[in-house]
Order: structure tokens, then C-alpha cells, then sequence
């Protein structure tokens, strides 16, 4: 009898339970039961069920309802495969100098790039996410005889702007003011990477085109990618919602390092993206991209200029090199016998016809400058296929958060908006219109998919702040990173370490935090209170940030 | 204990199970049972599917190096016969036919250790590699070890050196005998990082203590002995070590794989150069990835094996995800079965050099087809995530 109840209610209760979770990216059909919205990481429009080693791979339910999906799957080929140094067929165009083969390799996974050991900087293999960035320490400008991102790659006969072989990175112990210890005596350690790239690691310097006096003082830091998911969702956050969160936060006065005065100040945007030189017409949009903010809407972000600048293969909208502002790798390359020697075959291929006269006639040296500063380069990579580039790049899906019903998870997530972890790390925004914009005019916005009044769960406020760390990023603002999605890298990538921070330093969740924790750092207060939790409330919100 | 009270508490736990909490013994032993048939699947797919695919691939690398070595060996003494081409070219396609079926699984080592665009990416970059012959002719260093772009490498860079296609491009013969020392010095070195690779790949599943003794010797020279025993992780989820939490997880990467390959075969593999035939700006007929062995309908074939192998078991009698789902989801698992056998009909229908039947109907039918299974192994993976 006790046991005909127990089963009678057990199918009761079990068949009243159902817990479903929601199908996989592409159907996505299944409703369930109480999710709670945070679950819901991209929205509705924007948001994937998978979480397997592909789950930042998967297309937002609002590509597949425009229809875009065939252009999604070429644009993701795009995206993965390298590109070759022929001259036509399939992802032709590589070089004359080159960063990368494929975007593949910096962002492994379709996501952050993984932390590089000490030795000489590889970029032959996939996985290494870090740009060089080459900076003068007296003004902490980027230098002007390298290309912002530098190439270590060419194709014969010319040769790479800078040698990889010898450029170095160092990994060094820090200990922080604690002793990298909890005062519960948990432990901790802390790494930060140092580069070294000596002067005859510069070509233009060797062929000397390029004095040391030129090259001035010198540093070299590293700056990681980070995913390309959800870049479509924050790129729909309107304008005026950033500006009000800055304004918002100059007002509060928390940020004991203030706001970015060359960015906002007295309640106002003050520098904003503007496309002048590349098809735009000068429309002013608010910074929202990159650590540095260097750049406004999506459609004239990092990636839609990466792929062009890191391969080297031009389009309608980038009939020119990508090559560093002072000229001196041209000079270098022009006056280089090796180079001399090869370009009659080289331009045979690229110019079969004779098409461009200047590449023909004149000194050998100025045909090579012809060629190599030329603005109006035939054309290697179509509309077509750009527009589906960045159909697939607005088109990543965020992947929805894991373990939302673990009790560790939840106290994780009260306890990160306890002590102020949520003000620079804002859970979440809602999305405005989307009309798409194109600061360079390319795009009317209709080719893409859109993510309209979406609740989006991207932990960043989109505003800068210092964190005042040992070999800081370069002028030590950095926005804040979104952490959607970064629990799962190891996962996606194959790295044994979780690669946080924006040169990987951060091993795990535990030394990213700490990494906040300098005196002068916008996060200082927050970390106090996150050393005085006891050891189940930190690893709770440790599981939180994983598992969002 | 009296009735009354356990009556009591039976309804205080009724009301609890209704009330959503998840810990009641029935669901325990439901989830338990899952994650016995899902570890049963595993070690099978594992043991059974995925290792002696790759050792398969592995083995036929090897021998494929070692033909190309003789190739080189005749061409010197002068006595370098079609014949020979042909045989290596046999070879390179036995472990190309290994690799396709491997593509379900493309997860783990093949994506982590970067094995994948090593070996498999396409096209041949002609131009590095002509400019690497001429280095090699003039006597300057080269290597192919490291600071190669992957264009230079794998599968692609070999089909290049064994076969040929005819003026019309309709058939595919054994490269022309005249080879310079310069193409076979190049060939022997990529043949043999080519085996190097499937031989890591192996290990990488197997164990190293699971390949011989002159893998692993390879493998330790070379410096690409795998730090992680994907085989090892994903049979043991949930202990230490293992990459996956449970085994339901570890089924769930499974169908994903599948899904993934046969969305590519569907959409990018066969869809790209489809619709770019059928003057769909979205399309690229020049789209093809073994346009000198004329494989494709072959290679495709072979990744329809691989999601048969990895859903259903490769040996008779081996547990599998189609035993779970025919357990709870007997139509969806007859559904899948059945569209795994027309997805591999379908293909071949189409006929070689697919290039040139780009606009055929038989091409957009299996495009079509595939992309059924491709909707039927999601529904597999909504079935597997279900708590």
C-alpha cells in the first residue's frame, strides 16, 4: 500500500515537472517552463541553446527568420579558412603582407584568443589572439613605422614589415599587496607577460629605411581578441542608452580613476567615430568597440576592417594596402635587390594584362612603390562575399548561461551584484531599433540581421576604467570586457587555462578578480569585499562567471 | 513506522515533487539510468568508432609517406612508372576516406590541435608553393616544420603532386611522370608531416600507450606527443580529469559533431558550389575542395558514414545513441536511421567531376535531403538534453 501511493505520486509529480531545456540554435521551438531571463543571454532574437566545443558557432534565431542562413554558412567559411597567396580562385589575395591567414586563427573557437607561452611570438598555428601592439612610452601613441597591427607574414619577394622569430614574450610572477593570499589562507599566483622586440627585428631598420632615432622609445604589450558572438546584440544598444550609462557614471562619481576625458566630460560625448576617409561622410557615432574604443557601429568595427587588414585582400570598398602610416616599409621594400629581383614575376601575376601603367614604366623602385601605395588595386574579395562576412559576423549567436538552477550559481549572481561587481559588469541592457548603421556607407542595413527591444545579458557597461595592473594595457583605460560566453573557452578552444584579461594573463576566475585589486584600480573596493567573503562565497561567484 | 505518518510524509514529498524541486529519488534513478546507456554509448563510439577510424587514417598515411618516398627513390634511379603514382594515390585516398569519416568527430584534437586546417586546408596556396620550389631549387634553407602557412600542407598539397585532370576536366588520372627533384623533395616532406598529423591525431584518442611502439617514437621525435586522451575524457565523464561533467554531455558533443558536419555537407561542402552554379549570388561555383582527385561525391559519402558510425555504432551489437533514442523516441530514431541511408543514396546520385554536374537535379535533391537529417539529428540533441 505505502509503496502503490509512493509510485502513484511520483508519476503525479514527475509528469506535472518537465524541465525541458529548449532545442538547439537552429530551431530553438521548445518553450519551457521558468527560465529566468538571464538565461536568455542574446534574447530572444539573439540567443543559442548549444553548449558543446561549437557552442559560439551557432547563427541567432534572427538570421535564420530573415532567411539569411545560406549567407551565414559562406560568411563562416570566410571566416574560418585561410586565405592563399594566389592570384584568383578561392580566397585569393593574400598578402603582399599579411597578419594572419584566416580570422580563424585569433579567434579560436570563434572566441578569445588563448594565452601564448614564453618563447619567440608563433602565429603560423591557430590560437594565438594577441596583436602586437607597438607603442612610443613617452607619448603611449601607437608608433608610426608599423601598421597598428603589425605583419609579421609577406609573400615573395617582399618581405614582413617585422621578423616573429625574434621578438620574445616573458612570463613573470607578481604577488599583490596580500601575498596573493586570502585571509582565510587560500592562495593565488599572478603572471603578467613582458614582450621584447629588438630593433633588428624591424626590417625597415635592417634595409635601412628606418633610424633608431626614428623608431624613438619604444614598448611592445600584448592585446588579445576577444569572441566575435554577440558583437550584432551590443551593437544594437543605442547610442543614446551608452552615452546615458557614462553620463550615469560621471554623476555617480564611484570611479575613483573618473571617466576618459578624451572620450565624455560634463555630461557630454566628446570624441566621437567619424568615417571620412573610407566611404563615410563624416556622421558622428558613439564608441562602443574595442579595449580602446577605437570604433563606433559594427558594420565599420574591428572585424569588417580586419578582413581586410589582416589578410591583405581588397575589396570594392579597400582598393589599397594595409601598411604602416610613416612609409617606411614601402621605402625599405623598393629599394631591397631581393625584392627588385622577384617583382617582374610577381607583377606578371597580379597585373597579367598591363592594366595599371604605373606598375609598368619608371625606375624598378618606383614601380614597386606604384604597386605596393597603389589606391585603386584590383579587386580580390567581392561585395558578396563581405556582406556575408558580416552577415555571419552580426549573426553569432551568445549561448544561453549554464547551471541557472544550481544553488551556487544563484548566490554567485546576488552576491556579484552585492559587492559591486554589477556596476562595471552591467548585467544587462536592453536593445534600441537597430537600424543598422554604416559609418562607411557600405551597408543600407538591410543585408543584415537585426536585433530590435532585445533584454540582452552582456556584463559590461561599455565604458572605460582602469584597473592600474602591473604592465597595463596600453594608457591603462580599458572597457570593460563583455563576460558572456567566457566560461565556456576552454571548452571551445582545447586551452588548459581560462585566458581571462586582455593579454590571457589570468589563468582562472580567482586571478582575474585579483587582478582588479591594485590600490588605484576603478574595481579596488569591490575586491576588499571579495577577500572578506568566505572561501563557498567566493567559488560561488567564481561558478557565477563561469557560467554565464 | 504508523501509517498515518507515512502517509504524511509521502504526501510532504508529493507536494515538494510537484512543487518542481529535482531531487526525488524516481529522477535520480531516471537520470542514472540515462547517463548508464548514454557511458555504454560512449565507450562503444569511442572504442569502437572513433579510434579505429583514426588508426585506419593513420596507417594509410603511413604508407601513403612511404609510396611517396619510392616515388622519389624511382624518379632518381630513373625508373618512375604511372603504376606507382596510382598506387600512392590509392593510398592517399584510403586515408582521405578515413579522414571524411572522421568528420563527426571533429571536436577535441583535430579542432585543439589545430590537426584539421594542418591537414585539410584547401586550396593549395600554388603560389607559396612555387615560390617554395624555386627555394628549394636554388639551395636555400626551407623547412616545413614550422612558420608554414597551411596552404602549403596536408591532403590538398599531396592530391596536387599524385593526380590530374584531364583537358575537359572529366577525368582524373596519376600525375605525369616528370616530376622535378624540387616537386619531390616537397612531396616527401608533406607526406610525411601529413602522417605525422593522423599518427597524433590516433594517439590523441587512443592513448599513447594505445598506438605502437614506432608511432609513439615518431610522435616523441617529432615533439607532438597529445597532452590530453580525448578517448580517455569523454569515457570517463565526470572524474577527475575528464572534460565533460557527465556522460550527457559527453553524448551531447556526439550529436552535435554529427549535426555540424552534415550541416556543412548540406550546406557549405554541397550548397556553396550549388547555388553559385545556379547564378545564386549567395553561391560560388569554384567552391570545390578536391578539384584534382575528383573525390568529392566519394568524400561526402564518407561523412555520411561518419554520423552513421557515431549515432548508430560502427560494429554489430555495439551500444549506441540510437539505442537510447529508440528507447525513448522510437520514430525519431527510425527517422534518423532512415534519412542517415537516403542522405548516402541520394549523394550518389550525383555523378563526378561534381564540379560539372553542379546544376544537375540530383545535386540540389541531396542538398535537400541532408538537410532533413540535419533537422532530424537536432531533434536527437533536444531529446539528449532533456533533464
Amino acid at each position: 500500500m505505502k509503496k502503490s501511493i509512493f509510485l502513484l505520486l511520483a508519476v503525479v509529480a514527475l509528469s506535472a515537472c518537465r524541465t525541458d531545456e529548449p532545442a538547439t540554435g537552429n530551431q530553438g521551438d521548445n518553450q519551457v517552463a521558468e527560465l529566468p531571463e538571464w538565461y536568455y543571454t542574446g534574447g530572444e532574437l539573439g540567443t543559442a541553446y548549444v553548449h558543446t566545443s561549437h557552442a559560439l558557432e551557432q547563427p541567432t534565431p534572427a538570421v535564420i527568420n530573415a532567411g539569411m542562413y545560406q549567407s551565414f554558412k559562406n560568411g563562416e567559411a570566410l571566416f574560418e579558412n585561410p586565405f592563399m597567396s594566389n592570384t584568383d580562385g578561392v580566397r585569393s589575395g593574400l598578402g603582399p603582407v599579411y597578419i594572419r591567414t584566416s580570422c580563424l586563427h585569433c579567434h579560436p573557437g570563434y572566441g578569445h584568443g588563448k594565452r601564448m607561452e614564453a618563447g619567440t611570438f608563433r602565429t603560423d598555428e591557430v590560437g594565438n589572439g594577441y596583436l602586437l601592439v607597438v607603442y612610443n612610452k613617452d607619448t603611449e601613441g601607437y608608433v608610426s613605422w608599423l601598421a597598428g597591427m603589425p605583419q609579421g607574414h609577406a609573400v615573395a619577394p617582399f618581405k614582413a614589415p617585422i621578423d616573429e622569430s625574434k621578438i620574445t614574450i616573458e612570463w613573470h610572477s607578481y604577488t599583490d599587496e596580500w601575498g596573493n593570499t586570502f585571509p582565510d589562507g587560500e592562495t593565488y599566483e599572478l603572471i603578467y607577460p613582458e614582450v621584447t622586440m629588438p630593433a633588428d627585428a624591424v626590417y625597415a631598420y635592417n634595409e635601412g629605411a628606418l633610424t633608431a632615432e626614428e623608431m624613438g622609445n619604444y614598448g611592445v604589450k600584448l592585446e588579445s581578441t576577444i569572441g566575435v558572438y554577440g558583437t550584432g546584440l551590443l551593437d544594437a544598444i543605442s547610442d543614446e542608452d551608452i552615452i546615458a550609462e557614462w553620463a550615469k557614471q560621471e554623476k555617480d562619481g564611484y570611479m575613483q580613476n573618473g571617466l576618459n576625458t578624451s572620450y565624455f566630460e560634463g555630461g557630454q560625448w566628446k570624441n566621437f567615430y567619424k568615417n571620412t576617409a573610407q566611404g563615410g561622410d563624416g556622421t558622428p557615432y558613439v564608441r562602443r568597440y574595442t579595449y580602446a574604443m577605437s570604433r563606433g557601429p559594427l558594420q565599420d568595427g574591428a572585424g569588417a576592417n580586419a578582413f581586410w587588414n589582416i589578410t591583405n585582400a581588397t575589396r570594392s570598398d579597400r582598393r589599397f594596402h594595409y601598411l604602416d602610416a610613416a612609409g617606411s616599409w614601402v621605402k625599405a621594400s623598393a629599394a631591397d635587390p631581393d625584392v627588385q629581383a622577384g617583382f617582374e614575376e610577381y607583377i606578371a601575376q597580379v597585373d597579367p594584362n598591363r592594366e595599371y601603367p604605373e606598375f609598368w614604366e619608371g625606375t624598378t623602385e618606383e614601380r614597386i612603390t606604384a604597386y605596393l601605395t597603389s589606391k585603386n588595386l584590383p579587386v580580390e574579395v567581392s561585395d558578396q562575399e563581405y556582406t556575408d562576412l558580416m552577415v555571419w559576423h552580426r549573426g553569432l549567436a551568445v549561448p544561453s548561461a549554464r547551471d541557472v538552477d544550481d544553488e551556487d550559481v544563484q548566490r554567485g549572481k546576488e552576491l556579484f551584484e552585492e559587492i559591486g561587481c554589477a556596476y562595471c559588469h552591467r548585467p544587462s541592457w536592453t536593445t534600441g531599433d537597430d537600424n543598422v548603421e554604416d559609418p562607411a556607407r557600405f551597408f543600407d542595413g538591410t543585408e543584415l540581421p537585426r536585433y530590435p527591444h532585445q533584454k540582452i545579458w552582456p556584463y559590461t557597461d561599455m565604458v572605460q576604467h582602469k584597473l592600474h595592473m602591473v604592465n597595463d594595457i596600453r594608457t591603462g583605460w580599458c572597457r570593460t570586457t563583455p563576460l558572456w560566453g567566457r566560461g565556456l573557452h576552454q571548452k571551445v578552444t582545447g586551452s588548459p587555462t581560462a585566458d581571462r584579461m586582455h593579454d590571457c594573463r589570468a589563468r582562472d576566475v580567482i586571478e582575474a578578480i585579483m587582478w582588479h585589486g591594485a590600490e588605484q584600480s576603478d574595481a579596488r573596493k569591490s575586491v576588499e569585499e571579495f577577500r572578506a567573503l568566505d572561501k563557498k562565497d567566493r567559488d560561488a561567484i567564481v561558478k557565477f562567471i563561469d557560467a554565464i | 513506522m504508523r501509517a498515518k505518518s507515512t502517509i504524511f510524509a509521502l504526501l510532504a514529498l508529493s507536494m515538494s515533487m510537484v512543487a518542481c524541486e529535482t531531487n526525488t529519488q524516481d529522477t535520480h534513478i531516471e537520470q542514472d539510468s540515462k547517463e548508464e546507456a548514454f557511458e555504454s554509448a560512449i565507450v562503444a563510439y569511442i572504442d569502437n568508432t572513433v579510434v579505429p577510424t583514426y588508426r585506419g587514417m593513420a596507417n594509410n598515411a603511413l604508407l601513403l609517406a612511404e609510396a611517396c618516398t619510392e616515388i622519389q627513390q624511382a624518379h632518381t634511379d630513373g625508373i618512375l612508372t604511372t603504376e606507382l603514382i596510382a598506387e600512392a594515390g590509392n593510398y592517399w585516398k584510403e586515408s582521405r576516406r578515413y579522414w571524411e569519416e572522421s568528420e563527426a568527430f571533429l571536436f577535441g584534437a583535430a579542432t585543439d590541435y589545430n590537426i584539421d586546417p594542418h591537414i585539410d586546408s584547401w586550396p593549395l596556396d600554388k603560389n607559396a608553393m612555387d615560390d617554395l620550389l624555386a627555394d628549394i631549387n636554388s639551395g636555400k634553407d626551407w623547412s616545413i616544420d614550422n612558420n608554414i602557412n597551411y596552404g602549403l600542407l596536408g591532403f590538398h598539397a599531396v592530391e596536387y603532386m599524385l593526380f590530374e585532370l584531364s583537358e575537359d576536366g572529366a577525368v582524373s588520372h596519376p600525375h605525369k611522370t616528370n616530376y622535378t627533384e624540387a616537386e619531390l623533395i616537397y612531396l616527401v616532406a608533406v607526406a610525411n608531416d601529413l602522417a605525422e598529423q593522423c599518427v597524433r591525431l590516433e594517439a590523441a584518442w587512443a592513448g599513447m600507450d594505445g598506438v605502437t611502439a614506432d608511432k609513439r617514437t615518431m610522435l616523441e621525435e617529432a615533439e607532438l606527443e597529445p597532452s590530453i586522451n580525448y578517448g580517455q575524457s569523454m569515457k570517463t565523464a565526470g572524474q577527475g580529469g575528464s572534460l565533460y561533467k557527465t556522460y550527457q554531455e559527453a553524448a551531447e558533443e556526439l550529436i552535435d559533431g554529427c549535426v555540424t558536419i552534415a550541416d556543412e555537407v548540406a550546406n557549405t561542402k554541397m550548397g556553396t558550389p550549388v547555388k553559385g552554379a545556379q547564378g545564386d549570388a549567395e553561391g560560388d561555383r569554384n567552391y570545390i575542395e578536391s578539384p584534382y582527385s575528383l573525390n568529392s561525391i566519394v568524400d561526402f559519402q564518407g561523412n555520411i558514414i561518419s554520423i552513421k558510425n557515431a549515432y548508430s555504432g560502427s560494429k554489430a551489437g555495439d551500444a549506441s545513441i540510437s539505442d537510447y533514442i529508440k528507447s525513448v523516441n522510437s520514430t525519431l530514431d527510425t527517422e534518423v536511421m532512415t534519412l542517415i541511408d537516403e542522405s548516402y543514396d541520394y549523394i550518389g546520385r550525383i555523378q563526378e567531376p561534381f564540379a560539372q554536374h553542379l546544376s544537375d537535379k540530383e545535386a540540389t535533391d541531396a542538398i535537400d535531403k541532408v538537410n532533413e537529417l540535419v533537422a532530424a539529428l537536432e531533434s536527437v540533441y533536444a531529446e539528449l538534453s532533456k533533464n
